[in-house]
């Protein structure tokens, strides 16, 4: 009895003593040692508490706050040496962290500090795309591209062949926030989607959240791609370049004040057309894009940071001086990082985007132009406070003020009837969020939040309401004037549960809401597809999505698994109706159609991250449909997008110092697809009869490319390397597309004709820097 | 322009290649088409109707016989079609003329399907000239010998609807394209925007017999939809919005029509 009261006074007094121990915070950034850039995501631990740790945040900022002490810290991050360092915590202390790059050796690893954050964070359904691999997996026309690396995730599926859009659990292309440097990027492809808008030279970071990201984040259903680009070397002068086929990059980036200011200018550019120059038939014809990346930032003091981020893109198509067409986006970001405190970091934004696309046709010596537009001014403002070792908050709020303009037609015809004035959507979307991500126990991690967005529409202009594609009545606003607000509350949780060290069970529920829509009739990128926002008779899309995971790192986590299963429902999916006219409209709202859709699904992912061979496993088993009002006579249908199963296989391997080899092999089930069952004659031509909408399936699709990189000797500060690679490397004929036509011979018969792209397509890039 | 576009693909790549596959596609029961057109030219006007076969079946659609199939307009006139050949019906009385309402009603096997088409008054087409293209019937080309297209002139009147759908025969075979145009971007001015046909090219010297038709709403619904659907990998494919009503596919058109013939120079 006496014991007991002994024991119970010696744990309240050591309590006690722990409390009245006073605290302190560790805080700054983590950068490259050679450029200066800050590291995004970089880990931090303390060895001896053991599972407490931060990460630098997206401007390598980290903040820690620990009863005083003595301790050992650790910093590392994929693909640079790690950073030991003692420190003796009696005071507040600012410490920043420089990384040098090279590859961390398993053995080194000592095992007090696993690799093993996968498995800890609360996150699920999220993944880090690392540069490097970026740049040695083989692609078409060996273009390094981030959205082409993504495909190869589990997840994720791609818009088609070669091509860079991308469908994210079941999602539709526009289901996805495409932020490079918070701005968002509205239409992220060239070339009808062969490439895409990302320079692989100027992105520094890319991170995928697959429908459960942090309440930060909001405004698409299917996923978030975060992009940020690189801020240029502040230490020295450096021109980085790449050579291919059908395009060419350059970049050049140093200090403008050393170690104080940097800046980076990326350019881009493809010469495919020269090529259409040399043949009779189409030496008429532009067919190019061009792109500039552009960031600077300046350190006014050891707490305000500036940055300004720029990108501007263009394709060009142009037929003589007969037809023309040309789309691009415009995107501007200026960013303020104030340190309010060691323990409070501010970010203000603001950001610009832009997406238009144009349509000149010259006849009969008139000239008429199509164009729509979609412009976004915005302002955020986000705090992130780092209370203790147990919390990090993120709070802030966004307002985006969108105007949006349908597609709209004009000539140069003296006459004021041919013009068409569809006025332009004016609306302002706001967002308020609250996020914590919280250390409840050596076990247990909370990732939990609150997103409160609103969309409201303004006038000037009149909105039509539309029952069944009928006209019932009208809306006039007056320039300025609120019409209609939509509020949605979206709840945000993630939290995963340490078996052991080595694995987690997961679980995440959350709630996005969408209030703009890409409206598109198209099978696949198109230019012409036109954003449009909630109105009197859209209303915004709703997803829900739960998911449970299991993540278990194998070999001394020399392999990290997850295995992961959602489940999504979908509210106010929009569709145009079948013969829907989507030019000359005088308003598209008349021809669209609204519906639910559901998505489920398993994925499989298996990574080997460290070592000479490198690469991953991922295979995804999914379902995805929708049911619209209207179509399929009101059943549910697979979406196109619908595969069961889809297995991507990436391997990379260090053969010498100087050779990399890569491969990588894709399997899937076909798209989903309408074909007919029957046929009937209209005058003298062959229709088909369609009896249900996509349920027919391509053939499987499959395809191996490998891929070769030689890095030569430096030379001095010259360094240069070549890239090889060979797409569809067994030159499988992979449908594009299947037609069906009367036989030529026989034409009371009728066949089916099968579209391939690309077989067997090498290429070869030369990329230098110095 | 998603043909330029894919046209476009194929330049890019000169490697795309196709074959033809074996697809092993569902049957279905046979639905009945209907087809017919009443104009403001003479008598007489046929209705033709048929059934779908399945996809694997030769093209030899089965006419309907014995359907009662009359002919209405809102003047009063009322005329049962007598049938001339297995599944092609004909008038004998009923002449189209323009602003007036035609109803078609066809019975069969205690099916019956009904169709409404207004016949607009005729917008007379004034002048067809022809133009150099740099658009083939593949796509965009740039070759010396360059394809034609025409652009009718004809004067949109102002303030109501109007669709129209051309019809070119180019020395005698007929371009199967779907062809038509609304004033949504013209109303009440002159024409001047060209007929681009991707289904068929002209040269100069060729004869082209251009016929301009003045279509409902509906019918022009029922055509658009049919571009629309057709000759396009690009877009998911759907039946034409069809303006018969009780579940037959075609469509029945009463249209006012202007003709012209001219040589491409």
């Amino acid at each position: 009895m006496y014991k007991k009261q002994l024991l119970t006074f010696l744990m309240a007094f050591a309590t006690f003593g722990a409390f009245a121990q006073a605290k302190f915070t560790l805080s700054g950034s983590i950068k490259d040692k050679s450029s200066g850039e800050e590291l995004i995501g970089a880990s931090i631990q303390i060895l001896e508490l053991p599972g407490v740790g931060a990460k630098s945040n997206e401007y390598g900022f980290y903040s820690l706050t620990l009863p005083a002490g003595t301790y050992h810290i650790k910093s590392a991050y994929v693909g640079y040496q790690s950073f030991l360092e003692t420190i003796i915590l009696q005071k507040d202390l600012k410490m920043d962290i420089l990384l040098g790059p090279g590859i961390e050796m398993a053995e080194v690893v000592i095992q007090a500090y696993k690799q093993n954050e996968n498995v800890t964070r609360a996150q699920m359904g999220v993944t880090k795309i690392e540069m490097k691999d970026v740049r040695t997996i083989p692609m078409l026309f060996g273009e390094r591209d981030v959205l082409k690396t993504i495909q190869l995730l589990p997840g994720v599926k791609s818009a088609g062949e070669g091509n860079s859009g991308f469908y994210v659990r079941g999602g539709a292309s526009d289901q996805n926030l495409i932020l490079l440097d918070e701005a968002p990027v509205y239409n992220a492809s060239h070339l009808l989607g062969f490439f895409s808008t990302f320079n692989g030279d100027a992105i520094k970071d890319a991170t995928l959240y697959k429908g459960n990201s942090p309440a930060q984040y909001g405004g698409r259903l299917a996923s978030v791609l975060d992009l940020k680009m690189n801020e240029g070397n502040d230490k020295s002068y450096h021109v980085n370049g790449g050579i291919g086929l059908i395009s060419s990059r350059l970049s050049v980036e140093g200090p403008i004040q050393k170690e104080k200011s940097s800046f980076l200018i990326a350019a881009r550019r493809t010469y495919a057309d020269v090529f259409l120059k040399l043949t009779d038939k189409f030496n008429n014809n532009a067919l190019y894009f061009y792109d500039f990346n552009v960031k600077m930032n300046y350190r006014l003091s050891e707490k305000d940071r500036l940055f300004l981020s720029g990108y501007f893109g263009r394709d060009v198509l142009g037929f003589g001086d007969q037809f023309g067409i040309d789309w691009g986006n415009k995107t501007g970001t200026l960013r303020w990082n104030h340190l309010m405190n060691n323990k409070l970091f501010s970010n203000t934004s603001l950001i610009f985007s832009d997406y238009n696309y144009n349509i000149d046709f010259n006849a009969s010596g008139n000239k008429f132009n199509l164009r729509s537009e979609i412009k976004d001014w915005n302002l955020k403002e986000e705090f992130q406070w780092f209370p203790n070792t147990r919390n990090s908050w993120r709070f802030g709020f966004n307002i985006i003020d969108h105007t949006i303009t349908p597609t709209r037609f004009s000539s140069d015809i003296a006459d004021a009837l041919t013009d068409q004035n569809k006025s332009s959507q004016k609306a302002l979307e706001n967002a308020l969020y609250v996020n914590n991500a919280f250390y409840a126990s050596s076990r247990l991690n909370i990732d939990y939040g609150l997103r409160v967005s609103g969309y409201s529409i303004f006038g000037e202009g009149t909105y039509n309401i539309y029952d069944k594609g009928a006209l019932t009545e009208n809306v006039k606003l007056k320039a300025g004037e609120l019409g209609k607000t939509f509020l949605n509350l979206e709840p945000r949780l993630s939290l995963s549960y340490k078996i052991n060290t080595v694995s987690s069970l997961k679980a995440a529920f959350a709630r996005n809401t969408q209030n703009l829509h890409l409206l598109s009739n198209s099978t696949s990128n198109n230019p012409t597809d036109q954003w449009i926002g909630n109105s009197y008779n859209i209303k915004p899309e709703i997803a829900d999505q739960i998911s449970l995971g299991y993540f278990r790192n194998l070999l001394d986590n020399k392999f990290e698994c997850s295995f992961e299963t959602y489940y999504k429902p979908m509210q106010n999916q929009v569709d145009y109706k079948n013969g829907a006219d989507i030019v000359s409209a005088p308003d598209v709202e008349s021809e669209l159609l609204y519906g639910i859709g559901r998505a489920y699904g398993a994925e499989l992912y298996i990574k080997k991250n460290t070592g000479r061979f490198t690469g991953w496993l991922s295979y995804t088993l999914s379902h995805t449909e929708r049911k619209i009002d209207g179509i399929n006579n009101g059943n549910w249908y697979n979406a196109k997008q619908n595969i069961t199963h889809d297995l991507s296989i990436v391997g990379m391997y260090q053969l010498t110092p100087k050779w990399t080899i890569s491969a990588n092999w894709v399997y899937n089930t076909g798209n989903s697809v309408t074909f007919p069952s029957g046929k009937y004659q209209v005058g003298d031509n062959t229709f088909y009869v369609y009896t249900e909408r996509n349920g027919y399936r391509m053939p499987a699709y499959h395809r191996m490319d490998i891929g070769a990189t030689y890095e030569s000797k430096r030379s001095g500060r010259y360094q240069s390397s070549w890239n090889f690679s060979l797409y569809n490397a067994y030159g499988h004929q992979n449908a594009y597309s299947i037609t069906f036509r009367d036989n030529e011979n026989e034409p009371d018969k009728t066949e089916a004709v099968q579209t391939s792209l690309f077989t067997l397509i090498p290429s070869v890039t030369y990329n230098f820097n110095f | 322009m998603k043909n330029i576009l894919f046209a476009l693909i194929s330049i890019l790549t000169a490697t795309n290649c196709t074959k033809v596959i074996d697809i092993d596609l569902n049957s279905t029961d046979p639905q009945y088409v209907i087809e017919g057109e009443i104009t403001n030219e003479g008598r007489p006007y046929q209705i033709k109707i048929t059934k779908t076969v399945n996809f694997s079946e030769s093209n030899n659609f089965p006419a309907v016989s014995n359907a009662v199939v009359l002919l209405s307009d809102d003047a009063g006139n009322i005329e049962t079609l007598r049938e001339v050949m297995p599944g092609l019906y004909e008038t004998k009385t009923m002449q189209g003329t323009p602003g007036r309402t035609y109803t078609l009603s066809v019975q069969h096997n205690g099916k019956t399907f009904t169709s409404v088409s207004r016949m607009p008054y005729l917008v007379p087409l004034i002048n067809v000239t022809t133009e150099e293209s740099i658009f083939g019937s593949d796509g965009p080309i740039s070759t010396s010998n360059k394809p034609y297209f025409a652009i009718p002139l004809f004067i949109d009147p102002a303030g109501v609807k109007n669709y129209y759908r051309f019809l070119q025969t180019i020395n005698g075979v007929p371009d199967p394209a779907f062809l038509v145009r609304n004033d949504n971007f013209a109303d009440g001015r002159p024409s001047v925007e060209p007929v681009i046909s991707f289904d068929s090219e002209m040269y100069k010297g060729d004869t082209l017999d251009f016929q301009m038709q003045c279509i409902d709403a509906g019918v022009y619904g029922y055509f658009y939809s049919t571009a629309a659907s057709t000759g396009n990998s690009e877009t998911t494919p759907s039946n034409p919005v069809s303006n018969i009503v009780g579940g037959a596919l075609g469509y029945f058109s009463a249209c006012s029509l202007s003709k012209m013939k001219i040589v491409v120079q």
